[in-house]
């Protein structure tokens, strides 16, 4: 089964914002926190949108390719 | 060498009579910085205007023209979204942030372009670094839409279709990571194409989400996207995200019949997912019929939900461009827009593990839309729910919140170019969407060009009022 994040709610609460945004190392003022809920409110609503059902041994997006050695 | 409107003039007929010496390239530059000085303090599309380089760049192509040098570009004055870097002359990403930014070298389009003779009249306004919406706290006001200025341009090309539907340039540069490109045109009533990831170098491109990020044209008709792409397509060693895919001629291929290509509508696009007003519906509907009277075969398509690939667009586009900006949003937080802030501080809050499930199920959808391409040669849908929105109507906080029928083709890495179909009661412009598998753009450009003249909306033009007071320009 897959297993939903927890710590990305929609309903984050203020407390629990200021503490995400201290991790972040951003200084916010009160004004630019609300909106910071706001935005963050509709983010979270679109990441717990993304389906999680995957198998253990698919590769993660990335391809780097390193050049091929000298012949 | 006179024309009688130049700045109604489209790429392809300024060529043809600059080709044939009826048309000067230094009176056509100097007729659009005439009507720049005229119209743009009421549009704005313009943050920097390159009066003298562009008469000196004009004088150059008249005497190559003069010498019997060819090319479909030579003195065609063109203008560029404010995050291209040009040398010598500031590129902002209109940010206070960077004002005082001037790049020594040209962003490798911007080189293209001049190689081919183009003369740059200056550069555009755009969102704060290409993201967001319109924002009145910054050292220069949003660009305004050329049909009615109280509406919004979209973005976040904003200057790029404003100055294109406004006669102030024949053609410009904008970028599009969620509908940059699209939505601007849609709105302004002009033509533009978002190609696919790795065709045009994003080299000296300010980025937004490198992931996600694409550089392309817009113009007043498909046609000349298609001469313009013809000069920016290629191969790029100095991006690491270019791709070397043979180059045709975009141009030459319009011309190549339609008959008997297979189109799906998505109707679930705009009936479903992102409900369109009645007016957009009846466009949609006309073009199709349109594309049927055409010799197409038209049949209903249906992919993932718009609000699918919007999901992961957003949170890739948040995560990557708060990583780009985190240093100057820790110590610089105040110089940046509201707008900007309201829509990439949230990036710094998605975890690792959101971000990579965001980028996995990237690989879903562009595998779902490859698999519709299998039945269909293209896809259309509306370009946008309806015509311009009004400035007082928009919300910076809703960011995230209203899905955009232009990001599946980003999110899936596929081309899209929007036409203008028709226009509403009111006179504003409306786009219909053309999507194409990977490295399509041909075929993307040539039904956009049938299309366009099928439709019939090209004759029409904005009207425009004459300003007085200053401009918000800087001319250098």
């Amino acid at each position: 089964m897959p297993v939903r994040p927890v710590s990305n709610g929609a309903g984050i609460t203020p407390p629990e914002m200021e503490q995400m945004v201290a991790r972040a190392g951003l200084a916010l003022n009160p004004g630019q926190l609300a909106d910071l809920v706001l935005t963050w409110r509709q983010l979270a609503l679109l990441i717990a949108a993304i389906p999680r059902e995957r198998v253990l041994a698919d590769d993660f997006p990335f391809v780097f390719r390193p050049e091929p050695p000298p012949r | 060498m006179t024309a009688s409107e130049p700045g109604w003039l489209t790429i392809a007929e300024a060529a043809r009579l600059i080709a044939a010496k009826k048309l000067s390239p230094v009176e056509l530059v100097r007729s659009l910085l005439a009507r720049i000085q005229q119209f743009d303090p009421r549009i704005n599309a313009f943050i920097t205007v390159t009066g003298r380089q562009a008469l000196a760049q004009a004088r150059a192509a008249e005497k190559a023209v003069m010498a019997g040098k060819r090319g479909r570009l030579r003195g065609i004055p063109l203008a560029y979204k404010d995050i291209y870097a040009t040398a010598g002359v500031r590129t902002t990403a209109h940010s206070r942030l960077l004002a005082e930014n001037v790049p020594k070298e040209d962003a490798e389009a911007i080189r293209r372009l001049a190689a081919a003779g183009a003369v740059m009249l200056g550069k555009l306004a755009t969102h704060e670094f290409a993201i967001g919406g319109p924002a009145f706290d910054l050292p220069w006001p949003p660009a305004r839409n050329p049909w009615d200025t109280e509406r919004f341009t979209g973005g976040s090309s904003s200057g790029s279709g404003a100055a294109v539907a406004a006669g102030l340039a024949l053609g410009a540069l904008g970028s599009d990571t969620g509908g940059s490109i699209r939505i601007p045109a849609a709105y302004c009533g002009i033509a533009g194409i978002k190609p696919t990831p790795g065709l045009v170098s994003r080299r000296g491109v300010i980025p937004l989400a490198p992931s996600l990020d694409t550089a392309g044209p817009m113009a007043w008709t498909a046609e000349d996207c298609a001469i313009l792409l013809d000069a920016l397509a290629g191969h790029d060693p100095a991006d690491p995200a270019s791709v070397a895919v043979p180059k045709g001629s975009y141009a030459r291929a319009l011309s190549l019949p339609v008959k008997g290509l297979k189109i799906g509508l998505l109707r679930h696009f705009h009936e479903r997912d992102v409900p369109a007003g009645a007016e957009m519906l009846q466009t949609v509907a006309v073009a199709a019929r349109r594309l049927g009277q055409l010799g197409c075969r038209v049949e209903e398509a249906n992919l993932p939900s718009v609000q699918e690939y919007n999901a992961v667009g957003r949170i890739i586009i948040s995560a990557e461009a708060y990583a780009l900006h985190e240093a100057n949003l820790q110590t610089r937080l105040s110089e940046y827009s509201r707008t900007f802030r309201v829509r990439v501080l949230a990036g710094g809050l998605i975890r690792a593990a959101d971000y990579l499930a965001a980028q996995r199920r990237r690989t879903d959808l562009i595998a779902a839309t490859a698999r519709a391409f299998t039945r269909f040669d293209l896809l259309i849908s509306a370009a946008t729910p309806g015509p311009a929105p009004l400035f007082r109507d928009q919300r910076p906080d809703e960011g995230f919140a209203i899905p955009l029928l232009a990001t599946p083709a980003n999110v899936a890495a596929i081309p899209a170019a929007v036409i203008c179909a028709g226009f509403t009661a009111r006179g504003l412009p409306l786009g219909v969407q053309i999507m194409g598998p990977a490295w399509s753009e041909a075929l993307v450009l040539r039904v956009a060009h049938r299309l366009e003249e099928a439709m019939g909306t090209r004759g029409r033009r904005p009207e425009l009022a004459a300003s007085v007071g200053e401009p918000a320009a800087r001319v250098a």
